[in-house]
């Protein structure tokens, strides 16, 4: 096994790409799994972030921009045209409600009178949905101030205060409570940031480590002149990029647990091991692609773009930085011809369920055995290089 | 001069690595966005599906539902379920986002689950039957407070129709200069991504100039050309290849993937200018540092490229969420963060009408330039003597 620890230990004496690939990724993926925020016990309802620019400043409209600041989360914003350009363009505030002038006495005239109806005005940014769902419910609650004052002939004090009164039915919403704990949203995020690393960093490090032994020529010489057959050295070049992917993926696992300890705290270790598999797959699907990069005979520069570019097309596709539900038909298509694809999804069956069972097992092992294939296919490509390379 | 910039320009443009990640990668990584961001769908015009668990009382909610459910665009789908066990397993298998109960007071209650609560489809269907229950509660505040207001014939049914109804309207006003999208955002970030991947162009050069930093920068040292205006060729050669780098990466998501810059394209071209210069004030300064060998100082630019980009919000919600954050609560890290600060700039330019924000990001660009400049010349000129 001579050339099986010389190749690891090439491998990994490279440690700028170790600090940078594992490291750094693994920072990354901490800081990702950080903004996620920390698992509430109850219910919590997407809140938008919200503001009211009041011109009219009657009781009406008093009680119209209540219902909002009650609805979000509330940020001041002064009554100017770059305040309302810069809270669309940066998302300060995702839905802003504006009140014209004289709205109040307009909405009792409408109703009253059958006058024409006002209009509010409002300003959203590209977080059109969390708006659609505040302006429903503003146009709910001025509809309910407008029926109160035509239909039940309600002054504006009792309009507002009714219309108050009725606003505190809410419907009750509950978590569903199971018996065991799912991953929480932020291990989860860490898992899915780390297929970078576990796929590129992997090929990288791989194929740089194989890359140098070879540069290296008292070493190659050495191991020409060796009494060894060419299916053991193939044989121990193989086992040691899976020890490689092994480390990355046992470091990058430890990391993760390590970081979110206090998270995982209650989790079922059945599930957590669970969603490791997936990753240690993908792991070997990464050794492979870089032997594959080294049988090509690749320079460093091509390794290094070729991992990284690769890394970020699979990530994307995969599902990793845009979730596989929000995807149209076409790019999901070609995201299942991919082995993150297969990753993200098991890691999602895994954090859907609320705990280890056999049908669990079973769709992880399916997706696994996917992702090995494509390490399968990527390694025998790779051989097959070599061989032709050799002969020629 | 223009014999050191020609040789320059040609040192760059023959290093494929620099070929790679400095021209390459920002067209590869635009066309890999457009392809996703372009048939993306954000799932808010899907109909919700919401479970309702049949029971007595429950037929007036369901009949309130289910005339939600009709027609050629529905806001919901309800499926019906025997018993609350069924309903719940629905819902932890996710065929359902929710699943509804009524109770004895007639009063809804919504179930989701732990592993998936707080979506879009959840708050439309919390939405509903939370104005399901205020119509019924307001026609109840009515009755008890003012009863001669519901004592004519259909007087009643008039209340609640007008409840119900959709008389009051609001407009969605257009402030903007371009029409913004979730994803354009990441377009602009890649623009600051490659910005700072330009600075191995810079530091290319300057290492080669360098007595410490290469062979041959130690032979060009005492050769008989200045070395200062071997550096300054070295840097505006840096300038050229980024700013024409920026330029087609710019051309690019303008007119292939179609990113609106609100019809300011020169002022554009401006912005990756100074895009350019950030680039090689980062390089120069890397490759100044004294007693570091090259390939880490590679490796520390690479580190230096992504940490910045993060914040900058190139890397999926998460790291546009961080972003936000960090413009919300500490503004001065992104200002002095030149991946933020030039996806910035293109953000500015193209959605307001004033010019002073897309300025102050310019303005940034050149201060964070000029300073690790002066850094950069003070390395170079402490170490110049010794090392020779």
């Amino acid at each position: 096994m001579h050339v099986f620890r010389l190749v690891g230990r090439v491998v990994l004496r490279h440690r700028y790409l170790i600090l940078l690939y594992v490291g750094m990724l693994a920072c990354f993926g901490f800081l990702m799994a950080s903004s996620v925020g920390s698992p509430s016990e109850g219910y919590e309802s997407s809140s938008p972030t919200v503001a009211v620019i009041d011109r009219d400043d009657s009781e009406l409209s008093r009680a119209i921009a209540g219902l909002v600041r009650d609805g979000g989360e509330e940020v001041e914003l002064p009554d100017t045209p770059y305040a309302l350009q810069d809270a669309a363009a940066k998302d300060l505030a995702s839905y802003v409600l504006v009140i014209p002038e004289g709205y109040g006495e307009a909405l009792v005239a409408a109703a009253r009178d059958g006058a024409e109806m006002p209009v509010l005005e409002t300003v959203t940014s590209y977080r059109e949905t969390s708006a659609i769902l505040m302006d429903e419910r503003v146009r709910a609650y001025a509809q309910q101030l407008f029926a109160l004052l035509a239909e039940a002939g309600a002054s504006v004090e009792e309009a507002v205060a009714w219309a108050g009164e009725a606003r505190q039915a809410r419907t009750e919403v509950d978590l569903i409570q199971t018996e065991a704990t799912g991953l929480p949203t932020g291990y989860l995020v860490f898992m899915q940031f780390s297929t970078y690393a576990l796929f590129g960093g992997v090929g990288i490090l791989v194929a740089s480590g194989l890359r140098s032994l070879g540069r290296d020529q008292a070493a190659r010489q050495r191991l020409l002149v060796a009494p060894l057959g060419t299916a053991s050295w193939g044989a121990q070049v193989v086992l040691a990029c899976l020890a490689v992917a092994v480390f990355v993926w046992a470091a990058l696992g430890a990391l993760g647990i390590l970081w979110c300890r206090g998270e995982l705290a209650g989790v079922d270790g059945a599930l957590v091991l669970l969603a490791q598999l997936p990753l240690l797959a993908l792991s070997i699907v990464g050794a492979a692609f870089g032997y594959l990069l080294w049988e090509l005979g690749s320079s460093g520069d091509v390794i290094h773009a070729a991992g990284n570019i690769s890394s970020m097309v699979l990530s994307f596709l995969g599902g990793t930085w845009v979730q596989q539900a929000s995807m149209g038909a076409a790019v999901a298509a070609v995201g299942r011809l991919t082995p993150v694809w297969w990753v993200v999804s098991a890691l999602g069956c895994v954090y859907a369920a609320p705990g280890p069972s056999e049908a669990l097992l079973a769709e992880v092992a399916t997706s696994c055995g996917l992702v090995l294939l494509f390490a399968l296919a990527i390694a025998a490509a790779g051989a097959a290089v070599g061989r032709a390379r050799g002969r020629g | 001069m223009p014999a050191l910039l020609r040789a320059d320009l040609t040192q760059v443009l023959r290093n494929r690595g620099i070929v790679i990640w400095v021209m390459a990668f920002p067209i590869i990584l635009a066309t890999i966005f457009m392809f996703v961001f372009g048939d993306y769908s954000s799932g808010a015009g899907a109909s919700a599906e919401v479970g309702l668990v049949e029971s007595p009382g429950a037929e007036a909610l369901s009949e309130a539902l289910d005339a939600l459910a009709e027609g050629d665009d529905p806001l919901l789908t309800v499926r019906r379920y025997a018993n609350e066990g069924d309903a719940e397993d629905a819902v932890l298998a996710g065929d359902v986002c929710a699943y509804v109960t009524v109770g004895d007071d007639g009063s809804p209650r919504m179930l989701v689950s732990p592993q998936d609560s707080g979506t879009v489809s959840q708050a439309v269907v919390q939405l509903v039957l939370d104005r399901y229950q205020q119509v019924a509660a307001t026609l109840a505040t009515v009755a008890e407070r003012d009863p001669a207001a519901l004592a004519s014939p259909g007087a009643a049914e008039a209340l609640a129709q007008a409840l119900a109804g959709d008389d009051v309207l609001t407009e969605r006003l257009s402030v903007l200069r371009a029409e913004s999208g979730e994803f354009q955002r990441y377009y602009y970030a890649m623009l600051g991504f490659s910005s700072l991947m330009g600075a191995q162009v810079a530091l290319l050069l300057v290492t080669s100039k360098r007595a410490d930093g290469s062979e041959v920068g130690a032979r060009r040292q005492v050769g008989a050309t200045r070395p200062a205006l071997q550096l300054a060729t070295a840097l505006l050669a840096s300038w050229l290849v980024c700013l024409a780098c920026q330029l087609v990466a710019l051309a690019f998501i303008r007119f292939v993937v179609g990113v609106p810059l609100g019809g300011r394209e020169g002022l554009a071209a401006l912005a990756c200018a100074a895009c350019a210069l950030v680039s090689c004030a980062i390089g120069a300064a890397m490759g100044a540092l004294p007693g570091i060998a090259t390939q880490a100082k590679d490796t520390l630019l690479t580190i230096l490229t992504m940490g910045l980009s993060l914040p900058a919000g190139l890397f999926g919600t998460p790291s546009l969420e961080l972003s936000d954050w960090l413009w919300a609560n500490l503004p001065w890290v992104q200002a002095i963060n030149p991946a933020a600060q030039a996806g910035e700039a293109f953000y500015r330019l193209t959605f307001y009408d004033s010019l002073g924000p897309f300025a102050a990001s310019v303005a940034s660009l050149v201060a964070v330039s000029a300073a690790l400049l002066v850094i950069a010349a003070l390395f170079m000129r402490r170490q110049r003597y010794a090392r020779l």
